[in-house]
């Protein structure tokens, strides 16, 4: 099929998109980290905290102390400046995908949908020559210059924007969205002081109305987009959304980045606009002549870019492969584009015990964790072994040679009321952490439907 | 064109449906909306102001008694500053839960209540007669536990006078006695005055269920004085942390061996918050009001009332110790254990169950989320 396409995929198109994405994606990335460090994040979340919780697999994963992680930060600023500007741009992209993943790889506390948005944009910008136009790199080396690129170089933006707007909806298509408004009934009415539109969150039918425009939003956006006729209005949706999840939900730069990001979609003559206004406070000229922008790996390229899609395809239908609720056991729940979707809370004690003596003490989670960690842990089971696994780690080093540690924890999900989350005799200490579905976590009723929550009319 | 005019009509199709569908869904609590309003109204002028103004007159009566002691200390004086420092610890912990707004800037918890008080500490500061009590050192060398120690550090009556008359450092302990009862009562008088004079109007115009906003600082600092009632009067004490050994030294007031008054006015604070109930005892709105109001269901009861029955049962099991919880912890374990589990059966109902329904997040960072 590939085959097929080859010619749509590579026809030249202008570079224009291309260009202008890049600037879009620098300079965000460049804002967003200065934000991230003057709120004082790096400190608060890679320096300060005495554990950290890596991804499975990637336990290598350490902070670098605090000179080392305020470097590393300096590198991912500096990278996006690169990218920005189009100055060493490879280089720039590679750093940029490596420093920026390299943190968020650090702790799955901090996990968010959007941080491994960046760091698979930023993979495949390493991959296109998006330096070629409107960039110091061309400045430096007018050799450069390309006024036409292969189409698969703007397509696979477009594609991979399409695909989490799209899962994001397909999350969406489940009963507590769509017929118990849950979650967002719930947090809806914090928003009653908000002027205008505040009064109306304490009106369950606004939940509804957002739970379904949501999620119609997310599924057909990326063809409206798509679609010239379309696409002006579609865009005033993006923003209307945007906007709405920016001031309803604490999710930082993100619906910032999506509003820019989009663009993408948008017509060459569009982007060569933007472009021309640049140019005359540059003062620069386009050159006219036309070059298309040869990628000699092309062909390698392209299969392995079909291969990755096709895995982005299937990684958020992982938890097929998983007994029991995704929601509950949360096993194959994350890099699946499943944004907002649950109210989750838990409350975890922790015992030790030394099998010695038959003695057990209760841990106090904040000796080891923050008040963040603290509270993802307790609904998260790959988390609950990790700590436990900590605490072990901790009573061997005080001299217990074996100890057992297990958990009482309770969670509550999208209304319902709080349960018990785990087998509490499970010794986890023994348990190790892998992708194999953990049978200690204690099945999800689903027969109880969720209680109608939060004070609506 | 014509696909532009298709695509509205297709989009607000879509907004109408919606509309419909959430419409026809009748929700059980139809009819009037609930007055948050109302019930930050009643907690700010029937159970916080009142409690804070409670709190600075028993301090000052403690300051004028500590005064009459040191001046001449004798067994009256001393019974009586011991009598005032009473009333103002069991006051304090009717307050201990609204750590937010005024007590927060004025950091009572960890100002007025750090124990076991470091007795090392005071001594070596009484005995130098230089010390910065806003010092970090020493927050474990004031505050009412520092008093405990002051007040009640010896066995005798007598012996504690004798601290204050014939010791070489007499003059020193007297000072630093005041000097102590002198903060504790200005950071009283500094929490009612902030709250009395603007704190107030800023919590019953505070809306939402935010972090920050006066439901989410109720409900939160609730759940954070429940956990310090369970892990810290009753779990550390008790060797909940230590592998069953029991720690009975590290009980709240120790000297004096009034533990289990401290906690059952506690435990009764937390609940008369919950409920939205005064000093006087009468029950105004609440945090049960509102989880009623949206129709909060625990099992096959109200959430509401399924989380009073679990502080009444945590009360009757903290009476039924009937003893300092210091002597508790080796002579009725049972008893002490019986508490804790109480404890922790309402944490689970007040720090999961309830927060989730009434759509206040337990938000520590301000960091993004998504």
């Amino acid at each position: 099929m590939l085959q097929k396409l080859r010619p749509f995929l590579t026809a030249p198109v202008s570079a224009a998109p291309l260009a202008v994405f890049r600037i879009i994606f620098g300079g965000m990335m460049l804002a967003s980290i200065a934000r991230f460090m003057l709120k004082g994040w790096v400190t608060e979340l890679y320096v300060l905290p005495r554990v950290y919780f890596p991804f499975y697999g990637f336990e290598w994963v350490k902070p670098l102390g605090e000179t080392g992680m305020y470097a590393l930060f300096g590198l991912i600023a500096l990278s996006s400046l690169g990218i920005m500007l189009g100055l060493f741009y490879r280089w720039a992209a590679v750093l940029f995908f490596l420093s920026f993943t390299y943190v968020e790889l650090i702790d799955k506390t901090n996990y968010l949908n959007h941080y491994y948005f960046v760091s698979i944009v930023a993979l495949l910008m390493i991959l296109v020559p998006a330096h070629r136009h409107f960039s110091l790199d061309v400045l430096r080396k007018p050799g450069l210059w390309v006024s036409h690129v292969p189409r698969w170089t703007i397509l696979i933006f477009q594609l991979q924007l399409g695909l989490v707007y799209f899962y994001a909806g397909v999350a969406k298509l489940n009963p507590d969205w769509l017929l118990e408004a849950m979650p967002l009934r719930a947090w809806l009415p914090a928003h009653t002081h908000l002027p205008i539109i505040g009064p109306l969150f304490d009106y369950v039918w606004v939940a509804y109305l957002f739970c379904w425009f949501g999620a119609f939003y997310d599924l057909t956006i990326p063809f409206f987009l798509s679609w010239r006729k379309s696409r002006l209005l579609a865009y005033a949706k993006v923003i209307v959304f945007h906007m709405l999840t920016a001031m309803l939900f604490q999710i930082g730069m993100f619906p910032y980045i999506m509003m820019v990001s989009t663009l993408i979609f948008f017509s060459p003559a569009f982007h060569e606009r933007i472009l021309t206004f640049f140019r005359s406070i540059a003062r620069v000229q386009l050159p006219q002549n036309y070059r298309v922008a040869t990628i000699k790996s092309q062909p390698v390229l392209l299969n392995l870019l079909a291969f990755y899609f096709v895995l982005q395809v299937l990684v958020p239908w992982r938890f097929m492969l998983y007994p029991d609720k995704l929601f509950w056991t949360e096993q194959g729940y994350r890099f699946s584009w499943r944004v907002m979707l649950m109210e989750k809370a838990g409350t975890a004690f922790f015992y030790v015990r030394d099998p010695r003596t038959g003695k057990e003490s209760e841990i106090n989670n904040r000796d080891y964790l923050t008040a963040n960690q603290e509270k993802m842990v307790a609904t998260q089971p790959d988390m609950l072994v990790q700590f436990a696994h900590i605490i072990r780690d901790d009573y061997k080093q005080k001299g217990i040679s074996a100890p057992e540690v297990r958990a009482e924890v309770y969670v509550t999900m999208n209304g319902r009321d709080s349960r018990l989350f785990i087998d509490p005799t499970k010794n986890l200490a023994a348990e190790e952490d892998s992708f194999l579905p953990k049978t200690w976590i204690l099945p999800f009723d689903g027969a109880v439907p969720p209680q109608h929550a939060v004070g609506q009319k | 064109m014509k696909k532009v005019r298709i695509y509205v009509l297709a989009m607000l199709a879509g907004i109408a449906s919606l509309t419909g569908c959430g419409s026809d869904n009748g929700d059980d609590n139809t009819g009037s909306d609930f007055d948050r309003k109302a019930m930050l109204t009643n907690y700010a002028d029937n159970l916080i102001v009142p409690g804070y103004q409670r709190f600075a007159e028993t301090t000052t009566e403690l300051k004028t008694a500590v005064e009459a002691f040191a001046a001449s200390p004798s067994e009256a004086m001393l019974a009586t500053a011991r009598q005032k420092y009473q009333q103002a610890y069991l006051t304090w912990q009717e307050l201990s839960m609204y750590e937010f707004g005024p007590a927060d800037e004025q950091m009572l918890r960890s100002n007025l209540n750090v124990y076991p008080t470091n007795a090392t500490q005071i001594e070596s500061n009484v005995s130098s007669g230089t010390y910065d009590l806003q010092a970090s050192a020493n927050l474990a060398a004031k505050g009412l536990p520092a008093l405990d120690y002051l007040l009640y550090g010896q066995a005798t009556q007598a012996e504690v006078i004798a601290q204050y008359t014939t010791a070489t450092t007499a003059a020193n302990r007297k000072k630093y006695l005041q000097d102590i009862t002198n903060l504790v009562a200005q950071q009283a008088q500094s929490t009612y005055d902030a709250w009395t004079q603007n704190y107030s109007t800023t919590f019953k115009q505070s809306e939402g269920t935010a972090v920050g906003s006066a439901i989410g600082n109720l409900v939160n600092q609730l759940n954070s004085d429940i956990d310090i009632t369970k892990r810290y009067k009753v779990g550390i004490p008790a060797g909940k942390f230590t592998a069953g050994t029991a720690r009975p030294t590290e009980a709240e007031a120790y000297y004096s061996h009034t533990s289990l008054e401290l906690l059952l006015q506690n435990l009764r604070a937390e609940k008369a918050l919950f409920l939205g109930m005064s000093a006087d005892n009468i029950n105004g709105i609440g945090l049960d009001d509102y989880l009623n109001h949206v129709n909060a269901k625990k099992d096959a009861m109200l959430l509401s009332d399924a989380i009073e029955q679990q502080f009444n049962l945590a009360i009757a099991a903290a009476e039924a110790i009937n003893a300092p919880i210091d002597q508790a912890v080796t002579t009725n374990q049972a008893a002490v254990n019986k508490l804790y589990d109480e404890l922790q059966k309402l944490i689970v109902l007040t720090k999961t169950d309830m927060p989730s329904k009434l759509g206040v997040t337990i938000s520590y960072t301000d960091n993004d989320g998504d």
